[in-house]
């Protein structure tokens, strides 16, 4: 008793002694690297970085910087987009559910010059599936609901009128299962394929990447759902109301401003549409007539 | 729903509804949106990247827009290519165009057409000797790499200034002026201009976007600015929040405008060495410092080319930091490890030495190591001393995340610098009273041995326990010897060891020495009459280094070493009765056990 007594009291001084030991030696050895750096020419040595390092910050790494407004009686913090000269206040929710977003990221769309803006802003509150995926070729989704961006679940309506403009924490996803107990347009085999795909992208040959990305994308339309697929007042792929839109914001999506905005998109520009009062000057399709 | 039911009836509801409405939906915005461009521009995803890599962002936040002089001017008033829907790329914003908006005191268009002069004449202005094509003409700013969309800061004075609208004057104007968001917006702007329109913290932040970049100040050949600038009390105090500390504009900009920013070269700067003292003793800064004060180099560095007097005193101090503490460091740890590993003749020695003690303690009822003088000397170094930490080194590593926090417990930069000097003082005092009592004891010693002059004061003082003496130097090769496994003896050390006496004879340096430059630095206006600017520089070196120092001897050396040991931590019941355990002594001070034992031998 007296022995085993001795060995723990032993083994804590021990442990004791290391504790302490450590500890003083860190403290030393950070004393001794502050007080010798702050000797010398700050400068000397910083932004000598990398042609490589220089590239991947000011294209990516940009839009990490984040500036607090001090305003007196409040403040906030924003990211600092170089050049941009309005505030922002604060990133959109990111979407962690929809896995399109891990490749594409949140604003995906680049290739239409004119409408890749309009339709990046729908990402806010549509999710990818609904214009660019079927579940069954040619079969176009016709049921909708809400899905919680963060988990996946479907929900209900969100509240829209109390919420900023098109960010309501879920997005609208096309329904599949039974009416009692719809699911969102589930891709798992892809979402599986598409995470060891990006595991394996350097250990894999040029063939089957290519192979990879078509599995991964096979229940991706090449004609899309356009803007005039719900902006139309005669017919919309998604039911306004039923998903939670006030009537007034859903006549307003298919009213004369919208539709004619998303044609004039697709088609041609109306000039001189912001002054009114001034002749208004047709386009060519409209001249012809 | 109780607060309404106090508050009236339904219809009076309704009013108040109404009237919240009024005040906080910013109207000001949707008056200016008549071309109804946040239909689209309210998302904030509407994005893109364009073909050359950039992010493009086009979301504009109402509710921050209606909070800034730009409220009333129309989407079209700066975007004035954007002629039709759907637009194509709008083309670059000219901040100097005519933004349809009346100038109210001349009743014609507004322009910020006038900032060109200031600019062209100044420093940020693409220009080159001899009109030569000027190096890296990007990395001269534009408007929107200095400015983005600015924001209102009002402020309320009634018997106070403080942050805010004056409801009270607001109520006042709308007497007569009927439209309540005129009157709010108006009050604002001028509010505003009162004061700083930009948080220092944020005009800092902002020209540090470019002067922080090590590549654009070689480029440019400037020197580090802005971390010079950070380690100043003015850096340190805009960082806490503070409104009265400058910012780079107060110094450099011109009182015209903060466009006319000159170099220092040039006779016209606010910081050209004719015009430095003027600028320093501006109305809300320096006002009564001497010229000498312009002399203090804010942008002083430790390199040893551009500032060899700040580098040469920021070498003493870190050798003296390192020369003393990393001996006395590894001899402390090495002294612990050897705690492991006692010899046999030390342990012996020891107990023997504890036996002695320990008859001596039943004897006396303990053994007294501490008076309750010296005790209470101590606790009142002790709390003196952190408080001096916790009010000092926040400022001194004013940006970890830690910092704030211990600031904010002494009221932030408002309240932990008064109670920053007033520990000083006290601090000082204290010391000046722990010599006092000295001088006293040993007159009175003199004065029982009929001893007087000079030499003998001097040979008393010299003579006094603290005072090193030949012996010290012996105990500290022994016990050098002793935990490096040279020897077997551990060094019988009198009633104060080599390391207290060391320790004691620091605050001799340390106190002095932060209490002179801690003056120097507090009456800043005062020492500018006596030190020329450098001497400031210099002060504010030996404060920072020695505060380390003393911080590091303390957590490093003296904690470790008297609390840390075996069996005493967390506390030493000898701080609270000034007795001492008659082991410890034998371990600590055989030698005052040994002066026990022959004093006990000779009355034997």
């Amino acid at each position: 008793m007296s022995k085993k007594s001795d060995f723990s009291k032993r083994g804590f001084l021990f442990f004791y002694v290391g504790l302490w030991s450590v500890l003083l030696v860190a403290a030393g050895t950070w004393l001794t690297v502050y007080l010798t750096g702050t000797l010398g020419d700050p400068l000397a040595g910083k932004g000598l970085e990398s042609a490589d390092v220089k590239v991947f910050d000011s294209i990516l790494a940009l839009t990490d910087k984040k500036v607090v407004r001090y305003l007196g009686e409040w403040e906030f913090l924003e990211p600092k987009l170089p050049g941009h000269f309005h505030h922002i206040g604060r990133w959109y929710q990111s979407d962690e559910w929809n896995f399109c977003i891990e490749c594409h990221g949140p604003i995906p769309h680049s290739r239409s010059l004119k409408e890749r803006a309009f339709l990046n802003m729908h990402n806010l509150f549509i999710s990818c599936q609904i214009c660019h995926v079927q579940e069954s070729p040619g079969v176009a989704p016709n049921r909708f609901g809400w899905v919680d961006m963060t988990t996946g679940k479907p929900g209900p309506n969100p509240e829209m009128l109390k919420g900023v403009w098109g960010e309501y924490g879920a997005k609208i996803v096309p329904l599949t299962g039974p009416a009692d107990n719809p699911q969102a347009l589930s891709l798992t085999e892809e979402q599986e394929f598409a995470t060891e795909f990006r595991q394996r992208m350097n250990s894999i040959n040029d063939s089957q990447k290519v192979i990879g990305n078509k599995f991964i994308h096979r229940k991706c339309v090449e004609k899309p759902v356009r803007c005039s697929g719900c902006h139309d007042a005669q017919s919309q792929l998604l039911p306004f109301i039923a998903l939670g839109y006030s009537k007034e914001r859903a006549d307003f999506l298919v009213s004369a401003e919208v539709v004619d905005l998303v044609r004039r998109y697709e088609t041609f520009h109306m000039p001189n549409l912001l002054n009114p009062q001034e002749p208004l000057v047709l386009g060519a399709e409209q001249q012809s007539k | 729903m109780k607060h309404f039911s106090v508050i009236g009836n339904r219809k009076s509801r309704i009013l108040l509804l109404a009237m919240a409405l009024v005040i906080f939906i910013p109207q000001v915005l949707y008056a200016v949106d008549a071309e109804n461009c946040l239909m689209c521009h309210r998302f904030r995803g509407l994005a893109r990247v364009d073909k050359e890599g950039d992010y493009r962002l086009f979301y504009v936040d109402e509710s921050l827009f209606s909070r800034g002089p730009h409220a009333r001017v129309t989407c079209r008033g700066c975007h004035a290519d954007i002629e039709k829907i759907p637009h194509d790329d709008a083309e670059p914003v000219d901040c100097l165009r005519s933004c349809h908006i009346e100038e109210p005191t001349r009743e014609i268009i507004f322009t910020h057409a006038k900032v060109r002069k200031g600019i062209e004449d100044s420093v940020h202005a693409p220009k080159a000797e001899n009109g030569a094509t000027p190096s890296n003409p990007e990395d001269y700013p534009l408007c929107k790499d200095c400015h983005d969309i600015p924001l209102f800061r009002p402020v309320s004075i009634f018997k106070q200034v403080r942050a805010g609208v004056s409801e009270r004057a607001i109520n006042r104007c709308t007497q007569c002026h009927s439209d309540e968001n005129f009157v709010r917006y108006f009050y604002s702007h001028v509010t505003t201009r009162l004061h700083k329109a930009r948080d220092p913290r944020e005009v800092v932040t902002m020209c540090a976007s470019c002067h922080a970049d090590p590549a654009f100040a070689r480029r440019h050949g400037l020197p580090d600015v802005v971390s010079s600038y950070m380690e100043t009390y003015h850096g340190k105090a805009v960082q806490y929040g503070s409104a009265l500390a400058p910012d780079c504009l107060d110094c450099h900009a011109s009182q015209d405008s903060v466009h006319e920013m000159r170099a220092a070269t040039d006779p016209r700067s606010s910081i050209h060495p004719e015009n430095r003292p003027a600028t320093c003793n501006a109305q809300d800064c320096h006002k009564s410092a001497g010229p000498a004060l312009a002399s203090f180099d804010v942008h002083a560095n430790r390199n040893s080319r551009t500032h060899p007097l700040e580098f040469g005193v920021g070498v003493f101090f870190v050798l003296a930091t390192l020369g003393i503490l990393l001996p006395i460091l590894t001899l402390n740890i090495l002294g612990l490890l050897r705690e492991l590993f006692p010899s046999h003749h030390a342990e012996k020695e020891i107990e023997q030495l504890t036996k002695i003690a320990e008859k001596k303690a039943v004897r006396d009822d303990g053994i007294l190591r501490f008076t309750g003088s010296l005790r209470l000397q101590h606790a009142f170094l002790v709390i003196v001393f952190v408080v001096l930490c916790l009010t000092g080194f926040p400022m001194k590593f004013s940006e970890a995340s830690w910092a704030p926090v211990i600031y904010d417990l002494f009221g932030g930069i408002h309240g932990a610098p008064i109670v920053h000097r007033i520990a000083g003082v006290a601090l000082m005092v204290g010391f000046a009273v722990h010599i006092i009592l000295i001088m006293v004891n040993v007159r009175r010693s003199l004065k029982a041995e009929a001893k007087r002059g000079i030499r003998a004061w001097i040979g008393a003082i010299l003579a006094l326990p603290m005072i090193p003496k030949k012996r010290d130097l012996h105990d500290l090769i022994v016990w050098a010897k002793y935990v490096f496994f040279l020897s077997s003896e551990r060094p019988n050390y009198g009633h104060f060891s080599w390391k207290e006496k060391l320790e004691y004879l620091g605050l001799f340096w340390g106190i002095p020495l932060l209490g002179v430059t801690g003056i120097l630095l507090w009456a800043e206006s005062i020492s500018s009459h006596i030190l020329p600017g450098w001497g400031l520089n210099v002060a504010y070196l030996a404060h920072t280094y020695e505060s380390l120092l003393a911080v590091a001897h303390i957590t490093l050396v003296h904690i470790p070493g008297v609390i840390g040991r075996p069996g005493v931590s967390p506390l030493s019941s000898m701080i609270i009765n000034g007795k001492i355990s008659p082991r410890m002594l034998a371990e600590e001070h055989g030698g005052e056990v040994q002066t026990f034992s022959a004093i006990a031998e000779a009355k034997s």
